[in-house]
């Protein structure tokens, strides 16, 4: 707050209203004071969230401040503001915010909105999955730009799939969000209208069913499409809007195939009563590009139980385990090496080792490190225990972090924990380089890219050598030397899943 | 048609889920929720199955069945003149007669429902079921609600049940059948859906969820799956099977929502009647205190309603 001299520690851009202000709320509550830059078209809720926020002094002056203009030249630095300390872009206009922005900070990272794929497999529950699709298709992640649903059905259950959606969607009651009975909301603001795709579809031949709704306007009735392909511009090109696409498939390979083909998902959700099938069809869409998360039996909600990677008799290791893997020897004068690998933005084996395995390497790497007599550097003796200690502790978590059986209301959710994919680390002068921070990433199976200073490099490639030495994939950690200024920029090109 | 019934897969906490949301739907109020609950009572199948059943209590209800609401309170909504009575008296087949001949002295065309079949655990062998079914029709019962032997449907035997239920639609000859699955003691949901497929199939009018004297009887999931399968045999056949949710019904707001998923899940013509019933007693007076608030401003007093 500006008269007790407190600076903004988040400055948060937002393009779709809806994904905004959760996010401000997660700043404020944190005690940060939340600066929310944002276009016209998304600015009703949060203006009126600011306004509310005044009223009766709920929050003091200038904890929360929304400043409306055209994005992208809002983001540009010399705003006038105070430097932020950390930045979050949300939404496609957020990407100017985040590196066009002073901000010294961390970046956040933004909410991707997206579709909704809905794969169906030929031993669901169809009256469920089409009751599901229907509830999902009205509510506003599917009404976000680039919304809508998708539904992926087995060619077998594909026409009572059809009816059953047909036969709800009809039953959809299009109106006013904040009457209580109706289920489905007007169009996001300044987003793309959908007739213009519907049309386009139907001159392509594709069926659209519409129960008679009265054209014009932000409402626009419940949709489903049916006999396009996934060439089709209404599956390339975003639609806001409750849109449902329906396309066949002929099995489970291939609805992740036809899946991962899609552009911008946001979630996925599996439809089977086999359980073995189910699983196996969310296991597989892991490859990159992947639709996050998918859910297995219901939207929001992963529905069985299975082993985890090891028998549950066996004990879990203990964290202070007998050395059973040969020791490396590091006996090789540890210069900074500049490193001209490409990035390795393809890192799959690492992340799909068993939880075993990648617990056994920094183990080995643990060894390695407490092996080495000699190291350069005076406190380098420090750091090394406590990476010794950090790397056993974080193989014990490898171990563990498979997934979790969590009872809800109803029954138990079973959640796995996948790895993120790559992630890039860019570390800036003259902050000392926690390498700690980097085992978290690598035990849980990402692949790590690390970017920083030369004097600093050193430490991270004698870890990577012993971590090398130790069977870790020459893919799983680079390290390159670089300044901080622009690396983030760089690295952001090649699209790594975490930064 | 065995292969209607190969396939199925029911979703067992996806049904739970949309029951609960079910439960949280806006409660309706004012004129609009007198007129569910008057169309409500025009479902209702006004039910004694009580060891001590005579043909004093048993003539008490079927006045009730005539008049169930105050006439004032009619007048008030202007519904008088619309017969505004109960959609059947149901009773067992001993005191088919004194129904019969109450609901005569009444001036009354109301059908009267007889349980049959060896009600309620339906043990009792197929002879003595039909002979059951055959008086109670002759008794003068124009509707019939026949138990099925769960036992065929805990072991599987899906022909055995479809020849049980087709003798008992020959035995019950031109009276309406309602079948009865006892769904509290079928174990899964699958089996509820496999088995209201096998009772449509061998000619049921009405699918009907318990008995009310099970310990689970009438619940949204397990209403849900019936109505999903009545709405599947109506896209294979083209025929309407009635539904009926009974025992565990009792207050006014549960038989709101139980048209309401009618409403969403089979549609608006199944809310009549002819194709949907309420097996209730207590809930009777339950609406029609409602209906007394909806209509004076207070609830009644233990006086001011008649006893059914």
């Amino acid at each position: 707050p500006g008269d007790k001299g407190g600076t903004p520690v988040s400055v948060w851009g937002s393009r779709d209203p809806c994904w905004g202000s959760p996010r401000c709320s997660g700043g404020l509550s944190a005690g940060n004071t939340v600066l929310v830059l944002c276009p016209p078209e998304a600015a009703p809720p949060l203006l009126y969230l600011a306004e509310l926020s005044g009223e009766g002094g709920a929050l003091p002056p200038g904890v929360l401040n929304v400043v409306t203009g055209p994005f992208p030249e809002l983001c540009r630095p010399g705003l006038g503001v105070p430097v932020p300390g950390a930045a979050v872009g949300v939404g496609p206009g957020g990407g100017a915010l985040a590196w066009g922005s002073p901000c010294r900070g961390p970046r956040l990272g933004w909410a991707r909105g997206g579709r909704v794929v809905v794969i169906v497999l030929d031993s669901a529950d169809l009256d469920g999955a089409a009751a599901a699709v229907v509830g999902a298709a009205g509510t506003p992640p599917a009404l976000f730009p680039w919304g809508g649903c998708v539904v992926l059905a087995q060619e077998g259950v594909l026409a009572p799939l059809e009816r059953r959606l047909r036969a709800r969607l009809g039953g959809l009651r299009v109106g006013d969000p904040l009457d209580p009975s109706t289920d489905v909301g007007p169009l996001p603001p300044a987003a793309p209208h959908p007739e213009g795709l519907v049309e386009a579809a139907r001159e392509e031949g594709a069926e659209v069913f519409q129960p008679p709704f009265p054209p014009g306007g932000y409402l626009y009735p419940p949709t489903l499409i049916t006999g396009v392909a996934p060439t089709s511009c209404c599956l390339r090109e975003p639609a806001a809007g409750p849109v449902l696409v329906l396309l066949p498939v002929r099995s489970p390979g291939e609805a992740v195939a036809v899946a991962s083909g899609l552009p911008l998902t946001a979630a996925a959700a599996v439809w089977a009563q086999d359980i073995t099938a189910a699983l196996d069809t969310a296991e597989r869409s892991v490859g990159p590009p992947r639709p996050p998360a998918p859910w297995v039996g219901a939207s929001q909600q992963l529905q069985a139980l299975r082993e985890f990677g090891r028998p549950p008799w066996e004990q879990p290791p203990k964290l202070e385990g007998p050395l059973r893997y040969p020791l490396p020897s590091l006996n090789a004068p540890l210069a900074p090496q500049t490193q001209q690998c490409p990035l390795p933005l393809s890192g799959p084996l690492w992340g799909q080792l068993p939880g075993a395995s990648r617990a056994q390497v920094l183990r080995g790497a643990a060894a390695a490190l407490g092996g080495t007599r000699g190291t350069p550097g005076g406190d380098d003796r420090d750091n090394d225990g406590r990476l010794q200690g950090a790397l056993l502790r974080w193989a014990a978590h490898a171990e563990r972090m498979g997934g979790a059986v969590q009872e809800v209301p109803g029954g138990r959710t079973l959640v796995t924990r996948r790895p993120l994919g790559v992630v890039g680390v860019v570390w800036s002068w003259p902050h000392p380089l926690s390498l700690e921070l980097l085992l978290p990433a690598l035990a849980l199976g990402n692949s790590v890219v690390v970017v920083a200073p030369p004097s600093a490099a050193g430490a991270a490639l004698h870890l990577r050598q012993a971590l090398v030495a130790a069977g870790l994939p020459a893919g799983a950690l680079a390290v390159l030397p670089g300044g901080s200024r622009g690396s983030g920029a760089k690295l952001a090109r090649h699209h790594p899943d975490g930064l | 048609e065995l292969g209607w019934i190969s396939k199925v897969y029911v979703n067992r906490p996806a049904v739970v889920r949309h029951a609960e949301q079910i439960k949280k739907w806006k409660t309706l109020k004012g004129n609009w929720q007198a007129a569910w609950l008057l169309k409500a009572v025009t479902c209702i199948d006004l039910t004694t199955l009580s060891g001590d059943d005579t043909p004093s209590n048993v003539q008490r209800l079927c006045f009730k069945a005539k008049h169930p609401i105050r006439e004032d309170l009619l007048k008030a909504l202007d519904m008088h003149d619309k017969g505004i009575t109960v959609g059947a008296v149901c009773v067992y087949p001993a005191r088919v007669t004194d129904a019969v001949n109450a609901l005569k002295a009444a001036g009354c065309n109301i059908p009267v429902a007889s349980v049959a079949a060896g009600f309620p655990s339906g043990q009792t062998p197929l002879e003595t079921k039909m002979a059951e079914i055959k008086l109670a029709v002759e008794y003068g019962a124009r509707e019939i609600d026949i138990v099925i032997s769960r036992s065929l449907v805990l072991t599987g035997q899906w022909e055995g049940l479809y020849e049980e239920i087709c003798q008992c639609r020959k035995a019950c000859g031109g009276a309406h059948m309602k079948t009865i699955l006892a769904t509290g003691e079928l174990g899964s949901l699958a089996n509820v859906y496999k088995a209201s497929m096998i009772a449509m199939m061998a000619g049921s009018d009405f699918i009907k969820t318990s008995t009310g004297k099970e310990v689970e009887n009438a619940t949204f999931p397990v209403g849900i799956v019936m109505m999903r399968a009545i709405k599947e045999y109506y896209w294979q056949t083209g025929n309407k099977v009635g539904f009926k949710p009974a025992g565990g019904i009792r207050t006014a707001k549960e038989a709101i929502t139980w048209l309401m998923l009618v409403k969403e899940e089979l549609g608006v013509e199944w809310l009549t009647p002819e194709l949907f019933r309420l097996g209730a007693s207590s809930l009777l007076g339950d609406i029609e205190q409602q209906i007394f608030y909806h209509v004076t401003g207070s609830y009644p007093l233990q006086h001011e309603l008649a006893m059914a």
